[in-house]
């Protein structure tokens, strides 16, 4: 390869003609398990991309367009032939709309595998508002905080849209968050580390509900986890009846979702996948 | 089913939000007690004759049209709540008819009010028409994350406007017709958060514990149930008087009380009760919904001053909550201090809940007489919850209590109490509160009764008793040792022939003589010897340390010693050693003569030793009048006749043997001496149990165990005693089951061997302590003396008959212990914890020195004990406070009970004792050892065990200091990792995010590590491998690559190449 691509992070480099693209936020220090977890699993011979959201998600208000223009612009440089587009929770929406552009620059549909796919939405990003805000509790109190995330619930009741919802809780998070650094005596390289992350992460998150997944997902394989409140559990639970039958294909493990990516029999399972299509 | 969730099939889904915080707090308190109607709350009224189906379901639907929140559901994710308004015509709750017979409406509305509702988007309101023959009665339930106690008498309203519009056939109302959508909670005012921070700093909950009831459960179940009160009309007068007097609403007196009840009750002194208020605010005031605050009100109850100072305290604490109402308490929460042992999340146990106009009972609906019922949901989230329903005529109050902690006795009398407080306080509103009565006309009368113990005693004593036996019968069998039987008769000359011996040696009216013989007729006939001189005695076993008894016969000043042949006694120089007469040859009558120095009731019977906290052991000075109470006593109780035989087991310096020696002798009946060795061997306690056909036991639960082992089968019948350390109902149940008659009995030897006496009933699941023996009045009173109610645990002081005349040659330590009552007269601070039962028996609960605070929570050692000790692999238990460096730890040491498997005998234990005890209670060491280090007195030695606990964790710490890693780099990480997260056990390859750590605690440990190490750290870098190994290999990796004026790669970290050189 001539040089690193920005907007993806290469887990493996096995093969220099093809790629695997997964779509996930992954710079938050999360219990789940990530890529970088799954591709141990994937077996030898992949060359495996991860967005790097924070590269291309600034503003909560750019057009979804932009995000995956530059993500596939780089593959498109690359030369290489992409053998499947993987996405992780809220990831799998944007692994619908970049699915759909390499079908277009290569003509045919490619392998799509989701891990319990999620769509954005006003719940979702309040939690992670929530959470956030929430570890600075010790710091500035809990009233504080509580105070913001009150502000930020009300927010969420009342903003039109993930665009302007995240819009309302970057201005609290800063806010907030300013008071917590200086009590904590944060320098600047951390603080605009952190508040970049933040603000990246609920762009990623506003930024997905500009897309329709829906009929990409009809097309893809689904791999589902035990855990009830997680992908297309959660979407069933929420309209009983309603998405019985979201992708082309749909395999289920019972295993939590937080260990999705880390249970090697799935990445035997996507492997295989994988080299069916080739 | 009762209800049919109809959710949208079709068109865009309502909008899911998060729910809001005050909803969360009551998710997760539901988590608690999954599948329970904890929060269901209901408007439940019967009518007097049939009601419209149609139009019940007519009125419904026009309620759920109105308001957005009834038709709000939702959703408990892996995230949090979340929730959606369901469009009106989406939206039906089907009301669930059914025809009932009129017996069975009470438990149906239950069946309908305690049905679970779930968080999975199905209506949190369901509605049921029950079809009963002597009216109709309609139940609407709905959860309280969506309503509250308000909105139900305005749900009740709306209801009946619409029913009677509806039978009218008409439309809804046109008031009815507006839909109200659903009012949010308003920010709150920073000034009201900054009321509250100072209201409530430096509160400490852990202080709000009651001192009656049992101790929490470990897994909450938040049952609950309820009292009905309605104030007499004394206590209404007081409540009346007081508002007038001490210029206070009626609701701050009741408060004030409330804090006064539950502060005599052991909490406080600093006390926060919640009090639940409306927060809708002037512009909705009719607002369906879950719009209340429960507001934490403190307030310092000194018990000196008068309920005048109270009141001024309650009141500042009511009307300050009433202009901050805006601060939901779970915002404060975080802030205070709490045990987090817990599931309680809040700053109060105890709830005050005031109704000022509760609406009428009575009502009409479309023209029928109706009424209104109060349904409760079987739980309570508070320990205890006072609602007050306050109307001109009468308050009436509804005691709602959690059933793990208090029982429905406990709830009777506390609101019994309270009545009885206001009375008193009315009369005097600036008596001392500490001074005025806390008890109910129940607590005096069964108090009264159980302290009712007045019996005539004849002034004579034992000498006089036994003399009286002698004379009946002097041939008959006194005593029976193995095939020797001495008579009454040779008993009386044996111990005419002692009295002359000792009064030729000067022993005479005051004297004390140290007896030293074993259990038999000269023992029994030395006692009577050394009475008949006027002098007392002091028992020395033969078997004890030449220290010891050289230590009792200096202490005692014994002027002589009677000794058995065969036991060799060294004494002081000028101190005799005289041999005991024998008792098998002639036999003797007494005379007058005999008894001429035979001592007055407040003469010294004999001196008992016991362990003193110096080490040393103490002497009591036991009177003849106390020794001769008890025998007399136990000889009524045992039913002791001529016929009877009763073992003497017990070793004679354990003042319970002198039961077996007396009550036989003073009734004509026969002792059968046991040798030693046959407190330990079955078999042996079986041929003696069975050779003399005995009929009266007495030992100790210890040797029970033994006898219930070896001799079940000869119990049937038999009198049994038992005392002397705590009796586990296991081993009473044991011994019960095998017929025999058993009772438990108590005394400090300070009271003179027995002060109360019960009989166990078969299959007890806990053993009492009975009631006061005969002329013994038993009170349990708190810290500052004063005496406590039924159930109230406090210290148990005994007073009467029994009360020793003091310590031998200790005035300070008699002056301490042995005080004055007002009314009992002098008595004995048993420093044992006990309260009162319903029933006029007295429960014991530990040593008062026993109660530790370990972590902030007080614990009863002895209840722990108590607890392992229910577990069949457990003989014996003791559990001592461990105080280690990183905190005070619990240590239960064990004796394996015969058989118990050694392996995972402390899993096992632990396991019970989780299952069992409150979280802070359970040991978190379990070290079995063969036997307990014991004190001179044959008690379990805590001080050594509490030795031998710190002992075995230094040596523990030896074994493990090598195990820390030898990598300086990545120790001084693991330093680093600890440091932030705050806990010790995380280790090279501890990931920080999993314990604990989140991102803001990263970027401070990236500073942390670029500080000390010199090494920039990337967040992102910490995000791709958190550990402190995998740090070191990047800062290695970094400092390879020496000058480091770039940042880590974002890749996998490199491999640390040169780990010896790197490390700094």
């Amino acid at each position: 390869m001539s040089h690193a691509p920005s907007t993806w992070n290469v887990l493996t480099d096995d093969d220099p003609t093809s790629v695997v693209l997964a779509c996930d936020f992954d710079a938050t220090g999360r219990a789940e398990a990530r890529f970088t977890d799954f591709v141990a699993h994937l077996g030898t011979g992949l060359t495996v991309w991860e967005t790097v959201p924070q590269a291309v998600a600034t503003r909560p208000d750019l057009p979804a367009e932009a995000y995956v223009k530059q993500w596939t612009d780089e593959v498109r440089a690359s030369g290489r032939r992409v053998r499947a587009v993987l996405g992780f929770c809220a990831g799998s929406v944007y692994a619908a709309a970049v699915a759909r552009e390499i079908e277009a620059l290569q003509g045919g549909f490619p392998l799509t595998v989701l891990f319990d796919p999620e769509r954005a939405s006003a719940a979702s990003m309040y939690w992670q508002f929530h959470k956030a805000v929430g570890q600075m509790a010790p710091t500035i109190g809990a009233a504080e905080t509580g105070f913001a995330q009150d502000a930020g619930q009300r927010a969420q009741e009342d903003s039109g849209d993930l665009a302007d919802l995240a819009r309302h809780l970057l201005v609290l998070y800063h806010a907030v968050a300013t008071k917590a650094f200086d009590k904590l005596g944060i320098d600047a390289a951390r603080r605009s580390e952190l508040t970049e992350t933040a603000g990246a992460f609920l762009s990623y998150l506003a930024t997905a509900e500009q897309i329709e997944p829906m009929p990409v997902w009809g097309r893809s394989t689904v791999i589902t986890s035990a855990t009830p409140t997680s992908g297309l559990n959660a979407l069933r639970a929420l309209h009983p009846g309603r998405y019985d039958e979201v992708a082309a294909e749909e395999l289920r493990f019972d295993v939590a979702h937080v260990d999705l990516l880390r249970t090697p029999a799935i990445g035997t399972a996507v492997a295989a996948l994988i080299r069916d299509r080739a | 089913m009762l209800t049919t969730p109809a959710l949208p099939v079709d068109g865009p889904a309502p909008a899911l939000v998060a729910a809001n915080r005050k909803e969360q707090a009551l998710w997760l308190l539901e988590q608690l007690v999954p599948d329970s109607a904890v929060n269901n709350l209901s408007v439940v009224f019967s009518a007097e004759g049939p009601l419209g189906e149609w139009e019940i379901q007519q009125a419904l639907d026009a309620l759920l049209r109105r308001h957005d929140i009834l038709r709000t559901v939702f959703y408990g994710t892996a995230a949090g709540l979340v929730k959606q308004t369901v469009p009106a015509e989406r939206f039906t709750v089907a009301v669930d008819g059914q025809e009932t017979g009129q017996d069975e409406v009470a438990q149906r509305i239950d069946a309908v009010v305690r049905e679970p509702f779930a968080f999975d988007g199905r209506p949190l309101v369901r509605a049921a028409h029950l079809q009963a023959p002597d009216g109709d009665v309609v139940c609407v339930v709905v959860h309280h994350i969506v309503f509250d106690a308000i909105s139900s008498a305005i749900l009740l309203q709306e209801f009946i406007e619409a029913y009677e519009a509806a039978s009218a056939g008409l439309g809804t109302p046109e008031s009815l017709l507006e839909v109200q959508p659903a009012l949010r909670p308003a920010p709150y005012e920073e000034q009201s958060l900054a009321y509250w921070r100072e209201h409530l700093k430096g509160f400490d909950p852990r202080a709000l514990g009651l001192s009656c009831g049992t101790q929490d459960v470990p897994e909450p179940t938040l049952t609950g149930d309820y009292v009905l009160h309605t104030l007499s009309d004394k206590a209404h007068d007081a409540v009346r008087r007081l508002q007038r007097e001490l210029r206070a609403p009626e609701a701050v007196v009741l408060l004030a009380a409330y804090y006064l009840l539950l502060a005599r009750h052991g909490a406080g002194p600093d006390l926060v009760v919640g009090s639940p208020v409306s927060v809708r605010g002037p512009q909705a005031p009719r607002a369906i919904g879950y719009h209340v605050n429960t507001l934490p009100l403190r307030a310092y109850v000194d018990l000196a001053a008068g309920f005048r100072d109270l009141t001024a305290r309650a009141r500042e604490a009511f009307f300050g909550a009433m202009t901050h109402t805006d601060v939901p308490v779970d915002a404060l929460l975080p802030e205070i201090e709490h045990t987090g042992a817990t599931w309680r999340n809040t700053v109060f146990r105890h709830l005050f809940n005031y109704v000022p106009d509760a609406g009428p009972e009575h009502f009409e609906i479309d023209g029928t007489g109706a009424r209104r019922l109060l349904i409760e949901n079987g739980h309570s989230k508070f320990d205890l919850e006072f609602f007050f329903f306050s109307s001109p005529q009468e308050i009436r109050i509804r005691g709602v209590f959690y059933t793990e902690v208090l029982g429905r006795r406990d709830a009777e009398l506390l609101v019994e109490r309270y009545d009885a407080l206001l009375t008193a306080l009315g009369a005097d509103p600036d008596r001392p509160m500490g001074e005025v009565s806390v008890h109910s006309a129940m607590d005096t009368a069964v108090i009264g009764r159980a302290n009712a113990t007045g019996r005539a005693v004849l002034p004579g004593g034992l000498p006089r008793d036994l003399a009286d036996s002698v004379t009946a019968a002097p041939h008959a069998p006194a005593v029976v040792t193995g095939d020797r039987t001495s008579s009454y008769g040779q008993l009386w000359a044996a111990a005419l022939a002692d009295r002359d011996l000792l009064a030729a040696a000067g022993v005479t009216r005051g004297s004390v003589v140290a007896l030293a013989g074993r259990r038999g007729p000269e023992l029994a006939a030395a006692v009577l010897g050394t009475w008949l001189t006027g002098a007392a005695y002091v028992a020395l076993d033969p078997d004890h340390p030449a220290r010891r008894t050289a230590y009792l016969l200096e202490d005692s000043g014994a002027t002589a010693v009677l000794a058995a042949p065969g036991i060799d006694i060294e004494a002081a120089p000028g101190v005799p050693v005289l041999g005991m007469a024998r008792a098998d040859g002639v036999t003797a009558v007494p005379s007058d003569d005999d008894l001429a120095a035979a001592p007055a009731p407040d003469d010294t019977a004999f001196l008992i030793y016991t362990s003193g906290s110096t080490g040393l052991p103490k002497g009591t000075v036991i009177t003849h009048r106390g020794i001769a109470n008890v025998i007399a006593h136990f000889a009524g109780e045992l039913r002791a006749a001529p016929a009877d035989t009763t073992l003497w087991l017990t070793t004679f310096t354990f003042d319970i043997s002198s039961v077996e020696l007396f009550v036989p002798l003073v009734t004509g009946g026969r002792v059968a001496v046991a040798p030693d060795t046959a407190r330990t061997d079955g078999a042996a306690l079986h041929t003696l149990l069975l050779r003399h056909d005995v009929g009266i036991l007495q030992a100790t639960p210890t040797t029970w165990r033994t006898i219930v082992d070896a001799a079940a089968d000869r119990l049937a019948g038999v009198r049994g005693l038992t005392g002397g350390e705590p009796l586990p109902p296991a081993l009473a149940r044991r011994i019960t089951a095998a017929g025999c008659e058993l009772r438990n009995a108590y005394a400090p030897s300070e009271t003179t061997v027995y002060s109360t006496c019960g009989v166990v009933p078969d299959a007890t699941a806990r053993v009492d302590i009975g009631v006061p023996v005969s002329n013994t009045v038993a009170f349990v009173v708190d810290e500052a003396g004063r005496e406590l109610p039924i159930g109230v645990r406090g210290e148990l002081c005994v007073a009467g008959h029994g009360v020793a005349a003091g310590y031998h040659r200790r005035p300070e330590l008699t002056a301490e212990r042995f005080t004055d009552h007002p009314v009992h007269g002098r008595h004995y601070r048993t420093g044992d914890l006990a309260c009162w039962r319903p029933d006029g028996t007295l429960e014991l609960h530990g040593r008062v020195d026993r109660q530790v605070k370990v972590r902030g929570n007080r614990i009863e050692l002895g209840e722990v004990e108590a607890v392992l000790l229910e577990h069949p692999d457990a003989a014996r238990t003791a559990v001592v406070v461990d105080d280690a460096p990183s905190g005070p730890a619990l240590v239960a040491f064990l004796v394996p009970a015969d058989g118990a498997e050694p392996h995972g005998l402390a899993d096992r234990l632990w396991q019970h004792a989780r299952a069992a005890l409150p979280s802070a209670a359970v040991p978190q060491e379990y070290l079995t050892v063969d036997a307990f280090p014991t004190t001179v007195s044959q008690k379990t030695d805590h001080l050594a065990l509490t030795r031998l606990a710190a002992q075995r964790r230094q040596e523990r710490a030896g074994t493990t200091a090598g195990a820390e890693d030898s990598d300086e780099l990545v120790a001084g990480l693991v330093g680093l990792w600890r440091e932030l997260l705050q806990r010790n056990d995380v280790g090279a390859t501890s990931n920080f995010f999993a314990h604990g750590g989140h991102s803001l605690l990263a970027a401070q440990l990236a500073q942390l590590v670029e500080s000390r190490f010199g090494t920039t750290l990337r967040m992102v870098d910490l995000y791709n491998d958190a550990t402190p190994h995998g740090t070191a290999a990047r800062i290695r990796a970094a400092q390879h690559r020496t000058p480091a004026t770039e940042t880590a790669p974002q890749s996998a970290p490199a491999p640390a190449t040169d780990p010896q050189g790197a490390a700094r």
